[in-house]
């Protein structure tokens, strides 16, 4: 039993039984499942073996690797697991087939995915992750969030497309597909390197790439957003860990990445839409590592990782308890609900403070590796902005969300506290955030117990550690002088914070649409389409007619065949169909004659 | 649950002064939680002395800067008061540009023509 | 499988599989007609259909007991060529005529329902018999080795089909233009080919194809040669549907009866291909000096044409049976833009393209004929909602649309990647960027159906949920499931169309 258990991918299984799941009536069956199966997933993961291809399966000639642990995926997928199983009590208080089976499938993509030993099976469950979240945002069920998924889905899918691409680059260069130490890419010259890059690109959210994260997640459902925000984007940090790590490319992108999701966050009204950028924020900082690519700066990319789907999970949930009871999650809308809601706020802060990386909470052991790693490299322009990045993180994530939502300027709303599954999720949530940062007064607890998970050990590393050729230290966050400098970068932010709110420098709060560069698409684009669509209705007849009239019967034919009412069937186009075919005829002739 | 529906030119609901007193001050509108949590907000000396209180820590903060020499892999971190000076002056600078972008980039609620964006899975539409 | 089946039929019928093939369909389409009722000539026809079925497993067989491929020669009546007419199977023969003959099976049991529903009871009989004409003139086409021979198995077919067209004015009125029309263009292509024929007959004195290809060597620079190459090429070009000349086709599709779109669409311009190809590699071959550059400029530019034209048009299409019909169009530039690069990869891709688009648009236009059946209308509006009201008949649509798309464990995948393959092995790498081009256009056009069918409301909200009947149910999903075998081992087809390339190319027929 137990060597069965160990050999088949988690994933898997939490994508049957999240089938299985969409087809129970029964709410409280189903949910039991839901909740069930990721905990015997961590079980499954627990046995399994590390550094084998446990199961090989073979689909047109090529050998599929589905399950191949190492201390690299891990720690990704152990953080899958757990948000999987969170999000499942998250959910306790609907009663949505569809939902609750697709969330577990969607989450179930993502672990299968990361514990892919080779790229075909990535490109599987890569695609499997796009259309099972869809769901997620289409059971909000307004016409902007089915707008908006569609969107989505047309993004996800064209990452696919992509990778599938470079893929068969890959395969053509290579004749394998499998992702260990060879499969991981050293310029961008390899083969397929370029499209994989993109595919990878678009669901890390990079700059410009970004606005399907903020467009599809805060028209979500709440618990849809939720779910949304713990996968995607983290299966996309852990892919380019595996196959682009020291990319300096990506020291720069996961360096701007961090700063400009600060100034939209800050005008921003919609919470859930704060938190999209705050996300993209935070895959900075991992991308950033990537690209630094020393065994600290890896272990400082999953160690973000692995805090960053708890915390931002926990963010969400607030926010999503809220938006649950209130009816919306517009900052403007909003304030004064700790008199209403004390647990949520509680919750709430704990996920601010975590974000913010006050010590003592999981930002603070987590991000301050890659800060670190970024210092030791002698980055000093990224530092800076990674500096500048983490008192904007405080700005939007650790003060505007708890602030505006439950302190500020009173609403005058007062509603019933989140439902009692909302709390317990939270407060799972929050009592990991402190558990995993509190100091090891005992070894193997506190933030031991994080650290002894990470890529880079003394013991096991993985294949990326050792490809910079930088020697694995550990970490120690608790010193004196870290403790220091990173209270005094919060604590002047926050006297910052508490002045100009004094003075009224602070810009209210407003209703209103954040341009970003969606507009491109969602304007200027739909615009154009939308142009084309009527020069094809009305110009288009009208112009070949024109034309018709100047070349006779010949064109009237072409305008029947082109236009798209099939006027074809009033007959008549023999002749023109005889005409082509003389033409044609005559062409032929003429070749063949040349070509003698 | 109360809704004031005016606002004022910020977006803001406008409360009407009785409605305030009331449910600032009735007994039984706080979640009995709330007020061993979030009792103290309710003092209307807390703001002045949670700005006095963050004050005196942030100047502690930075004598201790100033008597301790911190080694940094980046020299000129190891300014006094470096870090401290960044934090404060990166913040104001993230929330003062957000009156000029909000100028810049804000535009009606119902710009890309999807103005209700609440899921139906709230209480309310439920 | 096909051992099992090979092994039930006995050796005295076995040796005969060319003829009865044909023979069998011959003698009941007239019995047939003659049935009281269209039930019985309904029945008649499954066992036709299904006896040649057999008849070309069997061949199959016998062609693939020897490596590398037999040639089985059969002379008609004992009547050895050239006097006689010679029926000569080898491995393309017998991939097409088992497509040919599966198809129609499965076109046969699936029709009933949609035939009850289409047309009048009286007409019934006679539509069986004119459908069993159709089909044995199909196979007729994909067995002879006589050129000539292979001209009248075209007629029949082809005016069987004009008749099969013309019946779907019980349903759309403008069926009878549009199988007027097929039938002027049709009779134009057969007459290219014949007058093509002829010239080759005056140069060589001979209508057996390997005879042919023989003499042909020796008169590579007679201009009448050239003349019946010109002539040969597009009259089959226009049978095929080849880019400009397909104009008869959507409109023949969109208004004849949902049964014979269906069985038109997965067989009779694949035949025309096949017979296109026979004459490309068989009869002619890549040594004739003229024949590399009308691949170059005239087959490869119409097939890129008709891939990017008529994917734009059915974008456009407000009828989805159109949208279908001007994909097959599109596809057909798929198959040629295969068999222009001239490689053995390539004519094998296109090749293993022709089997899976029979399977495919088999597929999708089984299942609008149910939608047919059960909801009357096509048109984009009438498909909202399908996806809850009929979710078995969609999801086997749907399954088939992916595999038009090409998405990754369909059989359109695998032969787009095939195509890709051989595109790249010969250099022309932009041929990858427009089959990349079109797949997208297939994403749009194919995206807009089922975006109505599983995402949209219906417009009637009264509508009932309604299955498509079991008969057209199965037959669907058979070939809907046929359509993910492929995708997932797609060896068998693959290794057909393989086999039937290198028989091209190595001579077999020569």
């Amino acid at each position: 039993m137990t060597s069965l258990l160990s050999q088949i991918n988690p994933g898997l299984l939490l994508i049957v039984v999240g089938f299985i799941g969409c087809l129970v009536p029964v709410q409280r069956v189903r949910q039991a499942m839901m909740v069930a199966t990721p905990v015997i997933g961590v079980i499954m993961l627990a046995l399994a073996d590390r550094g084998t291809s446990l199961a090989v399966a073979n689909v047109m000639g090529i050998d599929l690797i589905l399950y191949k642990v190492d201390s690299l995926n891990f720690i990704f997928g152990l953080a899958f697991l757990i948000a999987s199983f969170l999000n499942a009590i998250y959910a306790l208080h609907t009663d949505d087939r569809l939902q609750d089976g697709m969330a577990l499938a969607y989450a179930g993509a993502a672990v299968a995915a990361t514990f892919a030993g080779d790229l075909m099976t990535l490109f599987i469950f890569w695609e499997i992750t796009a259309v099972s979240s869809v769901f997620l945002i289409l059971r909000a069920g307004t016409k902007a969030a089915y707008q908006a998924s569609m969107r989505y889905l047309g993004i996800q899918v064209l990452s696919g497309v992509l990778l599938l691409d470079g893929l068969a680059y890959v395969y053509k260069a290579n004749g394998t597909l499998t992702l260990d130490t060879l499969g991981s890419f050293t310029s961008f010259d390899d083969p397929g390197a370029k499209f994989i890059f993109a595919a990878f690109a678009i669901k890390a959210a990079f700059p410009f790439l970004h606005n399907w994260l903020q467009d599809a997640y805060p028209k979500a459902t709440v618990v849809g957003a939720v779910v949304l925000s713990a996968f995607t984007t983290k299966l996309a940090v852990y892919a380019f860990a595996r196959m682009f790590p020291g990319f300096e490319i990506l020291i720069w992108i996961g360096a701007f990445m961090t700063v400009f999701p600060v100034f939209f966050a800050v005008i921003e009204n919609d919470l859930r839409k704060v938190l999209s950028y705050s996300l993209n924020n935070q895959l900075g900082f991992m991308i950033c590592a990537i690209g630094i690519g020393t065994p600290l700066a890896i272990n400082g990319a999953a160690a973000h990782a692995f805090a960053h789907i708890i915390y931002k999970g926990l963010l969400f949930m607030s926010v999503g308890a809220v938006l649950y009871r209130v009816g919306t999650a517009k900052a403007s809308e909003l304030g004064g609900l700790y008199k209403s809601m004390p647990w949520t706020t509680l919750f709430c802060i704990i996920g601010a403070v975590s974000i913010s990386a006050f010590p003592l909470f999981s930002g603070f052991v987590a991000k301050s590796m890659t800060m670190s790693a970024v210092a030791t490299e002698g980055y000093v322009i990224v530092w800076a902005m990674l500096l500048f990045a983490s008192a904007g993180v405080l700005e939007h994530s650790g003060i505007k969300i708890p602030y505006f939502t439950f302190f500020g300027h009173d609403s005058g709303k007062r509603v019933k506290e989140a439902p009692f599954n909302m709390l317990l999720a939270m407060g799972i949530a929050s009592f990991i955030c402190i558990a995993i940062a509190l100091p090891a007064f005992v070894p193997g607890f506190g933030y031991n117990w994080l650290y002894d998970m990470l890529p880079c050990t003394a013991t096991a590393p993985a294949d990326v550690c050792l490809a910079s050729g930088k020697e694995i230290k550990v970490y120690e966050p608790y010193t004196f002088d870290h403790i220091l400098t990173q209270m005094q970068l919060l604590m002047l932010a926050v006297l910052a914070f508490m002045l100009l709110k004094r003075f009224g420098l602070y810009p209210p709060e407003r209703p209103g649409t954040i341009l970003d560069t969606d507009w491109l698409y969602r304007k200027p684009g739909y615009g154009l389409a939308k142009w084309c669509g009527t020069v094809w209705g009305k110009v288009g007849p009208t112009m070949t007619g024109v034309a018709g009239g100047i070349s006779g019967k010949a064109f009237d034919r072409l305008e029947g065949v082109f236009s798209p009412q099939g006027r074809l069937a009033r007959g008549g186009l023999t002749s023109s169909m005889a005409m082509w075919s003389a033409v044609l005829l005559g062409v032929v002739m003429l070749v063949v004659l040349i070509a003698r | 649950m109360t809704t004031p529906t005016e606002r004022d030119a910020n977006g803001r609901f406008i409360k009407n002064e009785a409605d305030s007193t009331e449910i600032n001050h009735g007994a039984d509108d706080m979640h009995p939680v709330s007020k061993i949590l979030f009792g103290w907000v309710e003092n209307k000396r807390t703001p002045l002395a949670l700005l006095v209180l963050v004050i005196v820590v942030c100047v502690g903060l930075f004598a201790v800067d100033v008597f301790h020499h911190r080694h940094e892999y980046l020299h000129f971190a190891e300014a006094t008061g470096f870090y401290a000076l960044w934090g404060f002056g990166a913040f104001a600078l993230a929330v003062l540009s957000g009156w000029p972008l909000g100028k810049l980039l804000r535009r009606s609620e119902d710009y890309y023509g999807e103005a209700d964006t609440v899921p139906n899975d709230v209480e309310d539409k439920q | 499988m096909i051992e099992f089946i090979t092994s039930l039929v006995p050796a005295d019928i076995a040796a005969h599989a060319p003829a009865l093939l044909i023979g069998v369909p011959l003698i009941l389409a007239p019995l047939a007609a003659m049935m009281p009722n269209g039930r019985l000539a309904w029945l008649i026809s499954i066992f036709a259909t299904g006896f040649s079925l057999v008849m070309a497993i069997v061949m199959l067989a016998q062609v693939r007991s020897v490596e590398g491929g037999a040639v089985i020669s059969y002379a008609m009546g004992g009547w050895l060529p050239d006097a006689g007419i010679e029926f000569r199977i080898d491995a393309l023969n017998s991939m097409i005529l088992l497509l040919v003959t599966t198809i129609g099976f499965l076109a046969t049991i699936f029709g009933w329902p949609s035939i009850k529903a289409e047309i009048r009871e009286a007409k019934r009989a006679m539509f069986m018999s004119a459908y069993l004409v159709c089909f044995l003139g199909l196979c007729g086409v994909a067995a002879t080795g006589d050129a000539f021979n292979l001209f009248v198995f075209l007629e029949i077919s082809s005016i069987s089909t004009y008749v099969l067209v013309a019946l779907g004015a019980t349903r759309d009125r403008r069926a009878l233009p549009a199988s007027a029309n097929y039938l002027m263009m049709g009779t134009i292509g057969a007459s290219f080919f014949v007058v093509g024929v002829g010239f080759l007959y005056a140069a060589t004195g001979t209508l057996n194809m390997a005879e042919l290809a023989e003499r042909l060597q020796d008169a590579q620079n007679n201009k009448a040669v050239l003349a019946g190459y010109a002539f040969i090429l597009v009259g089959l070009g226009l049978k095929a549907a080849m880019f400009p000349l397909h104009q008869w086709l959507p409109n023949a599709y969109a208004y004849s009866p949902s049964f014979v779109t269906m069985f038109l669409a997965a067989t009779a311009t694949k035949v025309a291909l096949y017979a296109l190809v026979r004459f490309l590699f068989t009869v002619f071959g890549l040594e004739f000096s003229f024949e590399g550059s009308t691949l170059v400029w005239i087959l490869m530019p119409m097939g890129i044409a008709a891939m990017v034209a008529c994917s734009f048009q059915a974008v456009f299409q407000t009828d989805v049976r159109r949208t279908l019909a001007y994909s097959s169009v599109a596809q057909v530039g798929y198959m040629l833009l295969g068999i222009s690069i001239g490689t053995a990869a390539g004519v094998s891709a296109g090749l293993f393209h022709l089997v899976n688009h029979a399977v495919i648009k088999g597929a999708l236009f089984m299942a609008l004929a149910g939608v047919v059946l059960t909801y009357k209308g096509t048109t984009l509006n009438d498909f909202r909602g399908l996806g809850r009201s009929a979710p078995w008949t969609m999801t086997a649509f749907a399954i088939a649309a992916v595999s038009l798309i090409g998405v990754p464990l369909t059989a359109g995948f695998q032969s787009k990647v095939a195509l890709g393959t051989a595109l790249f092995e010969n250099g022309w790498w932009w041929g990858v960027a427009v089959v990349m081009f079109s797949s997208l256009l297939a994403v749009i056009y194919m995206g807009r159906i089922l975006e109505a069918v599983f995402f949209r409301a219906p417009i009637n909200p009264n509508k009932k949920r309604k299955e498509a009947p079991l008969l057209i149910l199965i037959p669907l999903w058979i070939l809907a499931l046929a359509n993910i075998w492929i995708g997932v081992q797609g060896g068998f087809v693959a290794g057909l169309a393989d086999d039937a390339a290198a028989s091209l190319f190595i001579g077999g027929a020569r």
